[in-house]
């Protein structure tokens, strides 16, 4: 218990020191624990088969009554869970998720641009490169997949962040998946800064808005 | 993926205020150590060097004029804008790499120091457009065909603000996904 928490100090230290500093992404393996989009992209349903029986899970399997899974029973299981399945002792056989199979990759291929990656699954990068550690015979061509359709979606999010001046931002966003939302953010954050620095608002000392509000309080307790 | 970028425009700004620009002084001062150097003697209307912090603290004290950097003429952007113009698909052409910031304190705080001020300003938005829309082209090139390297000369240190996050965030998303493959 003791050497637990040693354990969670020094990674939430360690997650601390990467977000201070500014280019690290957060796409090293080992500061992942705490990040909640780490943990949403783990929760992706992946279509498996048992190769064993599993006794007593029956529950699992909402459809059935049995008491046990049964050999060759197919079954969904989140992704974390049939990464741990599948690897160790393979009880589990994988099978590629809808959204990665051949049809959705050649209409990502064909035009990257104008599919809907949200509608796809909100962490279709993150969840995909998870998919790259099983060892189905697809993976290849998943993360050539997923390379590509960044390369070609990475102008149009880039062009779009530099170019919105105060307009609706969520006609943009909502066909981009999350890691696309954050690249997007972060184009946009900077560029805000620029055109603050362009009509010299930076240069204006204003309150901060803790200090109003705590104002604020102060006259309520009154 | 890094949340703000640390450096801010108003940092460029401070950056620049350590440039070395020729001021005419209406006073009369000997030699003054700063750590940028040794600066002066200063004697009424010879053009002497001086760090641009020191020429705007005399400025607003009306104790100088501002002699304008050879590089802010309306001449010389002009012909900077034109070698710009000339090959949008070529490379960035040399410049001030703090032509955004220089240009934007000088014209905030001497313009009567500076002729043609508006024409200055008009043309030196027309040289940032350019060269942003040269500097997005040449990276998505760069992110759609896989290049590993790319070289980059003469970018100024407002437009690698501009890009930075996109850029970087980009690289470090295929990096991550051809780590995982």
């Amino acid at each position: 218990m003791n050497s637990l928490s040693q354990l969670n100090n020094t990674s939430l230290s360690q997650s601390a020191s990467f977000r201070d500093s500014t280019y690290v992404s957060h796409y090293s393996e080992a500061f992942n624990f705490y990040d909640i989009d780490d943990i949403l992209a783990s929760e992706l349903r992946i279509p498996c088969s048992f190769n064993v029986t599993a006794y007593r899970l029956g529950y699992l399997h909402t459809n059935s009554k049995t008491e046990h899974i049964e050999t060759g029973t197919n079954l969904e299981l989140p992704l974390w869970l049939a990464k741990s399945l599948a690897g160790r002792k393979n009880i589990v056989k994988v099978s590629v998720p809808i959204r990665y199979t051949k049809e959705i990759r050649q209409e990502l291929e064909a035009d990257a641009n104008s599919s809907d990656l949200n509608k796809l699954g909100p962490y279709y990068y993150e969840s995909g490169i998870k998919l790259l550690s099983f060892d189905t015979p697809d993976v290849d061509a998943i993360a050539e997949v997923l390379i590509k359709t960044f390369c070609s979606r990475s102008r149009y999010i880039m062009d779009r962040s530099h170019n919105i001046y105060d307009r609706d931002q969520l006609q943009i966003t909502n066909r981009l998946d999350e890691s696309e939302k954050k690249l997007f953010m972060c184009g946009r954050q900077s560029v805000e800064k620029f055109q603050q620095w362009e009509t010299q608002k930076c240069k204006k000392l204003s309150s901060s808005g803790f200090v109003r509000m705590k104002r604020k309080r102060q006259f309520d307790d009154i | 993926m890094s949340d703000s970028p640390k450096i801010t425009p108003a940092d460029l700004d401070y950056l620049a205020m350590n440039e070395v620009i020729f001021i005419l002084p209406g006073f009369s001062l000997g030699r003054i150590t700063l750590i940028l150097g040794d600066f002066g003697p200063f004697v009424p209307s010879i053009a002497t060097k001086a760090p641009l912090w020191f020429a705007l603290y005399l400025k607003e004290r009306k104790l100088c004029q501002i002699q304008v950097p050879s590089w802010l003429t309306c001449e010389w952007l002009e012909t900077k804008r034109n070698e710009e113009r000339s090959d949008p698909d070529g490379p960035l052409h040399p410049i001030h790499l703090h032509y955004m910031e220089i240009s934007s304190i000088l014209l905030n705080h001497a313009s009567d120091d500076i002729p043609q001020a508006e024409e200055i300003r008009t043309l030196i938005k027309d040289i940032w457009d350019m060269r942003m829309s040269k500097l997005r082209r040449s990276i998505s090139i760069m992110i759609k065909e896989q290049h590993v390297h790319a070289q980059v000369k003469n970018i100024s240190y407002m437009e690698l603000f501009c890009i930075r996050p996109h850029l970087c965030n980009s690289l470090f998303l295929i990096d991550h996904i051809q780590k995982a493959s």
